[in-house]
């Protein structure tokens, strides 16, 4: 694992997050929160300080104690970020709630009662503008209270809290109703892994500014960006997502008017951006835009190629891009490209790949091959490894399972022993990604397919395609298993059912069409089989690589196929 | 630019982009409703639709956009608009 910098050597001596904020409460420097237009809320360090410490004594008027969990739920604002900082200060534990994305209220509605139960709240802090009859809290087990009303007259009269080792946050993973996991993280935790990705990125040097509109319930969003702009105590300007949506251009605006040096998106977003830049140039000087993080999706190499291209010609350099991997489990970061070196990508033959496992590099360009971007060496202080489905460790340029250790890995799922000790076991956490290390140790992932299944930049768990098809009449319970086509970003959804032919393919329509119905993308295939026939191990536990290894082989025991007739 | 281009070219855009299946696209569907389409989808179709039709599509005009035949006639407008400017 080697050696790594603490938060203390890091951050000038703080262990935890709320010490964080005290020391950059001690700098000029603060957040600028921007609409699509770029008018701008400021909220210096300082009176976020301030500020947070009176909703910390709000918080605990309410009987909220140390180490309680405390939900919120609205976008970026500077209320939200006061609350947010509140629950620190009063030593509670945050968890950000997603916002309504979809039209199906009741869905949502039911995901946040979930996640409130999951959590086990004492509160549920609500922005304002959303306390509305038109978005109904009735049901959540915990009181609902707008933010404005936490804040107190007078500041909590308490010492900042400083223990390492209490829970700093808890982050829920993916999914709706079935998935619903929070992992839960220390503030040892998070502040080990942002040194080590802060470090990473150069934004300890002292011109670094954090750009960011990604939403503060994503890990990036809340630990990447706004946690790192406190600890680096440097300018954090961010964009509510709903306003990066409306006006995509904005983020590319924000950089060049503020001089960003570093942020984090998802692959998608710098399509966004360079289709925006091509539609619409404009005066920018990108030129300062150092580290651009990529991340928390697979990196598509077109992409990659189409924003160096439209945004150098704004002054962006090529070697500033910065493919990442990790997930919430590490915290935040697993491996980060170092800025100002050039981006590897591999060019591995498609059919090697897919067969063998293997990674054998060919021409740049063939046709037959795949072009792998790399996410660059391991952080310091972590250790990978790619275990094969046996457990074995696997050679360099072998495809396996992503597997971890280092101080980020989380303390566990929240209140769920059992999917803990799925993910956790023999001293690594089992990321249920595929990928290989090449000899130089650069980490490339060549599928994330186990667990999540990320289509458009939205994560969908497997067991929520499993969960639903399996409340199908005809599927058998606990016999479907759904994964990705990972080149062509396709689910596939394979159930057992002891009806045949015709039957069959009506319970293959009834799954399609409550999939549809129930998760933002159906799947493109759902596949019937022979009842017995899933592969699962000894403990009954789905295979999922085994089982699209069957169907990529043509080998499953195929009583009915529904497809949705996609692209 | 006709009516079926722009409706085609609106049909294209939900299939490629967001992987729809074509024979849910219908004149009738309602985007966000029937199709699903959430503001990051709204974003992305927005913008190869001005990629596509060589026009501006903001944001604000596709919330007043309910289906997609709502979508087909606004473009259309739109198109022959940019049309008879540029003659």
């Amino acid at each position: 694992m080697g050696t790594y910098l603490t938060p203390e050597e890091a951050f000038g001596g703080i262990s935890t997050i709320p010490q964080g904020l005290d020391r950059a409460a001690r700098t000029p420097n603060g957040i600028a929160v921007l609409d699509r237009d770029l008018n701008e809320r400021l909220l210096p360090y300082a009176d976020l300080e301030v500020a947070a410490r009176r909703v910390a004594a709000g918080i605990r008027e309410r009987g909220v104690l140390a180490g309680d969990p405390v939900c919120l739920l609205g976008s970026t604002s500077p209320e939200i970020l006061v609350s947010l900082f509140g629950v620190w200060r009063a030593g509670a534990i945050p968890s950000v709630v997603a916002l309504p994305r979809r039209v199906d209220l009741q869905t949502y509605l039911d995901d946040v009662a979930g996640r409130i139960d999951t959590a086990g709240a004492k509160l549920l802090a609500v922005d304002d503008g959303l306390l509305s009859p038109e978005l109904p809290l009735d049901r959540v087990s915990a009181p609902v209270i707008g933010l404005r009303e936490l804040v107190a007259d007078e500041p909590i009269d308490e010492p900042t809290p400083s223990d390492p080792n209490a829970f700093a946050l808890l982050q829920f993973t993916s999914g709706t109703t079935a998935g619903s996991r929070a992992v839960s993280l220390t503030h040892r935790h998070v502040l080990t892994n942002l040194a080590a990705a802060v470090y990473q990125l150069d934004a300890h040097l002292p011109r670094a500014v954090f750009v960011s509109w990604l939403p503060l319930f994503h890990d990036m969003g809340l630990i990447g960006m706004l946690l790192g702009s406190i600890a680096s105590t440097c300018p954090f300007v961010v964009i509510p997502p709903e306003e990066f949506m409306g006006r995509p251009g904005s983020w590319m605006d924000a950089v060049s008017r503020y001089r960003g040096t570093l942020s984090a998106s998802p692959n998608f977003a710098y399509g966004l951006a360079a289709r925006d830049l091509r539609l619409r140039p404009r005066e920018l000087d990108l030129s300062c835009f150092t580290s651009a993080g990529s991340g928390a999706e697979a990196i598509d190499h077109d992409t990659v190629e189409s924003f160096t291209r439209e945004a150098g010609k704004y002054g962006f350099t090529p070697e500033s891009v910065c493919p990442m991997y990790g997930l919430a489990e590490n915290t935040l970061a697993v491996s980060i490209k170092k800025p100002g070196t050039p981006v590897i990508i591999s060019w591995v033959r498609r059919d090697a790949l897919e067969k063998e496992g293997s990674a054998v590099e060919t021409r740049e360009g063939d046709p037959d091959a795949r072009a792998l971007v790399s996410n660059g060496p391991a952080l310091p202080g972590v250790e990978i490894a790619i275990l094969d489905e046996d457990g074995r460790r696997l050679e360099p340029n072998t495809v396996g399972e992503i597997c971890l250790a280092g101080p980020a890995v989380m303390a566990g799922y929240w209140r769920n022993e059992e999917k803990t000790e799925e993910v956790i076991r023999d001293g690594l956490l089992h990321t249920g990604d595929l990928g290989y290390l090449d000899e130089a140790g650069e980490l490339f992932v060549t599928g994330r397919i186990k667990d999540v299944i990320i289509v458009g930049g939205r994560n969908l768990a497997a067991e929520e395609y499993e969960f639903w098809a399996e409340r199908v009449e005809g599927v058998r319970m606990g016999n479907a298993i759904a994964f990705v086509v990972p080149e062509r970003e396709h689910v596939v959804v394979v159930a057992e059912t002891a009806k045949l032919a015709e039957e069959a393919e009506q319970v293959g329509r009834a799954v399609m069409e409550t999939l549809r119905e129930r998760l933002p993308r159906g799947p493109e295939e759902v596949v019937l089989v022979v009842p017995g026939t899933l592969p699962k191990t000894s403990s009954g536990k789905r295979k999922r690589g085994a089982c699209r290894e069957q169907y990529a082989s043509g080998a499953l025991q195929t009583v009915a196929v529904v497809t949705g007739d996609r692209g | 630019m006709s009516e079926t281009d722009v409706y085609d070219a609106i049909k294209q855009v939900l299939v490629d982009e967001l992987k729809l299946s074509p024979e849910v696209v219908k004149p009738e569907a309602d985007l966000r409703r029937d199709l699903g389409l959430d503001s990051l989808d709204v974003a992305t179709v927005a913008m190869a639709l001005e990629e596509k039709l060589g026009i501006e599509v903001t944001d604000e005009a596709m919330q007043n956009v309910e289906t997609v035949q709502d979508a087909v006639t606004f473009l259309s407008q739109q198109t022959s608009a940019t049309e008879s400017q540029t003659r």
